[in-house]
């Protein structure tokens, strides 16, 4: 078969100039994205940030404006036949034939698949924990169970990529701990994850690498430990929260500070001096204002912090 | 890759047999209403002999029939089209199956054609129904020939596979089965009835889904010439443009 490989052959995904509009409003503005093969990859952003819809796009759900992008080195839409045949994917909520099933609703989809996914339905099963409740209806699954049922449908193509869109959403703290294992499996397994969330402490805990998409634009996008490499916050507590937050906003070498949790978390700007030389700065600060300091705690690295302090500067540029 | 697509078929078929409520509501408007005509008129000839003609025979088997194939039949091939056209979107599951890679014009086909046998079985039950109460309730009358109840009998099923596969190809435009289900019967059923007896629309009306059933069921309709031939050729029309037309739509339309 002759099929149509780009320069992306080596990447798990890659989108290039990936354009999306709705009439007027522009969802995607030119994402360029790549993936590696064999991680999980965090594609992260508020909601409305454009993540359903480039998942949407790269499985041939709908159309990009402009751009070009490939699945496993193959074109999509033009070769989207072969680009999916080892993909799986849950796209916003997993959505089943409530009449049918759990094991009638897998067949369904297996039958499109063709091939050898029909016999990979026991084992997807029983991978998801659900053997014992396939042949119940789905409309008495809980949500849990659907999402679990999503993920045993994705296992059907023996997936190289699976797209998982929110697969946190609605899981109670058990389901998303079960789920963060299975997905490490599936990397372990030298399958690639691409996981888009609103929940950045989800990704950092379950990711290798991250993008970070705000307003349809990637803003930036590497491992995780690259990601969280610049991030130097520290929280302050202090008998004003309010007027300690207003005051440092102002100085020099910070880049943002908010009140959270009674304390003022301070972001020190990367590229401003040692944390000893701006911790020093932002206590003199205060203490030449009058307020009393209790302590001052630096705070480990998080995507989260970084995630803020990427919006906020574009925020704060618009 | 025959065989895969033959067992997409069979799931497509599932998918409408499972909908246990959609097929009750079916089987109930085919067989109800000629079970309730049979047992009134039998039971009127039963009190009444020398003035009312019995159940069966001829004349009532032609009526049933045209009621059936005309009217039961469009209402039951519109539901079981519409759904099969429309219930993968509304549920939410088309992108699930676009997702899989296949062609999306694969997909549409296969939903299209796999709800004419579920029409062709319910319409199948009925015609059994039908055919027996014709004969077994003919008394003095004479009871149909077999060649009337083949002819009758096979426009009834063609017609009723040819709405399906319309419905079908008209749904894939909706995400919700209700308003194509009311606007398809409306047209079907209500305007055709309306517009058939009007003399003024000549050979006009040959375009009308009743009028060519009835054309091919062998029912005269004042005023309208066309040849069997041509009632199918149009019926067969209605089918084949919607198919195309969906089938564009299935390619480009986003899920």
């Amino acid at each position: 078969m002759n099929r149509t490989r780009t320069d992306g052959a080596g990447l798990a995904v890659k989108t290039t100039g990936l354009t999306k509009e709705f009439g007027e409003r522009r969802a995607l503005d030119g994402v360029d994205l790549e993936v590696p093969r064999g991680v999980a990859f965090g594609f992260l952003g508020p909601n409305g940030a454009g993540k359903t819809t480039i998942i949407r796009l790269l499985l041939g759900l709908a159309w990009s404006t402009s751009g070009s992008m490939s699945v496993l080195g193959h074109a999509v839409p033009s070769d989207r036949g072969a680009a999916l045949a080892r993909v799986g994917a849950i796209v916003e909520e997993p959505r089943f034939y409530p009449f049918l099933t759990g094991r009638e609703n897998l067949q369904v989809n297996a039958a499109a698949r063709g091939g050898a996914a029909a016999s990979r339905i026991p084992a997807a099963l029983d991978r998801v924990g659900l053997t014992a409740r396939a042949e119940d209806r789905v409309s008495g699954y809980s949500l849990g169970m659907r999402q679990r049922l999503g993920i045993a449908r994705c296992l059907l193509s023996d997936p190289e990529v699976l797209f998982l869109d929110e697969p946190m959403n609605g899981l109670d703290p058990a389901g998303m701990l079960e789920l963060r294992g299975l997905l490490r499996e599936f990397v372990d397994e030298g399958r690639t994850v691409f996981l888009s969330s609103h929940l950045l402490d989800e990704v950092q805990r379950t990711c290798d690498f991250a993008a970070i998409v705000d307003r349809g634009k990637v803003v930036t996008q590497g491992s995780i430990e690259a990601l969280t490499a610049g991030v130097r916050t520290v929280v302050v507590r202090t008998d004003d929260p309010g007027r300690a937050a207003a005051l440092l906003a102002g100085v020099d070498g910070v880049d943002r500070s908010a009140v959270e949790d009674g304390g003022v978390t301070v972001s020190l700007a990367s590229h401003a001096g040692t944390e000893r030389e701006l911790v020093t700065q932002i206590v003199r600060r205060m203490l030449d204002a009058g307020l009393a300091i209790d302590r001052v705690t630096p705070v480990e690295p998080s995507l989260e912090e970084r995630f803020l302090n990427i919006t906020q500067r574009l925020e704060d540029a618009r | 890759m025959i065989a895969d697509s033959l067992n997409v078929v069979r799931m497509d078929m599932l998918k409408l047999r499972r909908r246990r409520g959609l097929i009750a509501i079916a089987l109930v408007i085919a067989l109800v209403p000629l079970t309730v005509y049979f047992a009134v008129n039998a039971a009127r000839h039963g009190a009444d002999p020398s003035h009312v003609a019995p159940a069966g025979g001829v004349k009532p088997f032609g009526m049933s029939s045209d009621f059936l194939g005309g009217t039961l039949g469009f209402v039951i091939a519109a539901m079981l089209g519409v759904t099969a056209g429309a219930g993968d979107a509304e549920l939410g599951v088309l992108r699930d199956l676009v997702a899989t890679g296949r062609s999306r014009v694969a997909l549409f086909v296969s939903r299209s054609v796999a709800a004419v046998p579920i029409t062709v079985g319910v319409l199948a039950a009925a015609l059994v129904l039908d055919t027996a109460c014709s004969v077994a309730l003919a008394g003095s009358a004479h009871t149909p020939s077999l060649s009337d109840i083949v002819r009758r009998d096979a426009s009834v099923l063609a017609f009723g596979a040819l709405v399906t596969v319309f419905s079908a190809g008209v749904s894939t435009f909706v995400r919700s089965r209700g308003p194509m289900m009311v606007s398809l019967i409306t047209f079907g059923v209500l305007i055709s009835q309306l517009l058939l007896p009007a003399t003024i629309l000549g050979n006009l009306r040959a375009v009308l889904p009743l009028a060519e059933f009835e054309r091919m069921a062998g029912t005269a309709t004042a005023g309208l010439h066309v040849s069997v031939a041509v009632a199918l050729a149009a019926l067969a029309a209605w089918a084949a443009t919607a198919l195309v037309a969906g089938s564009w739509w299935a390619r480009r339309v986003e899920v």
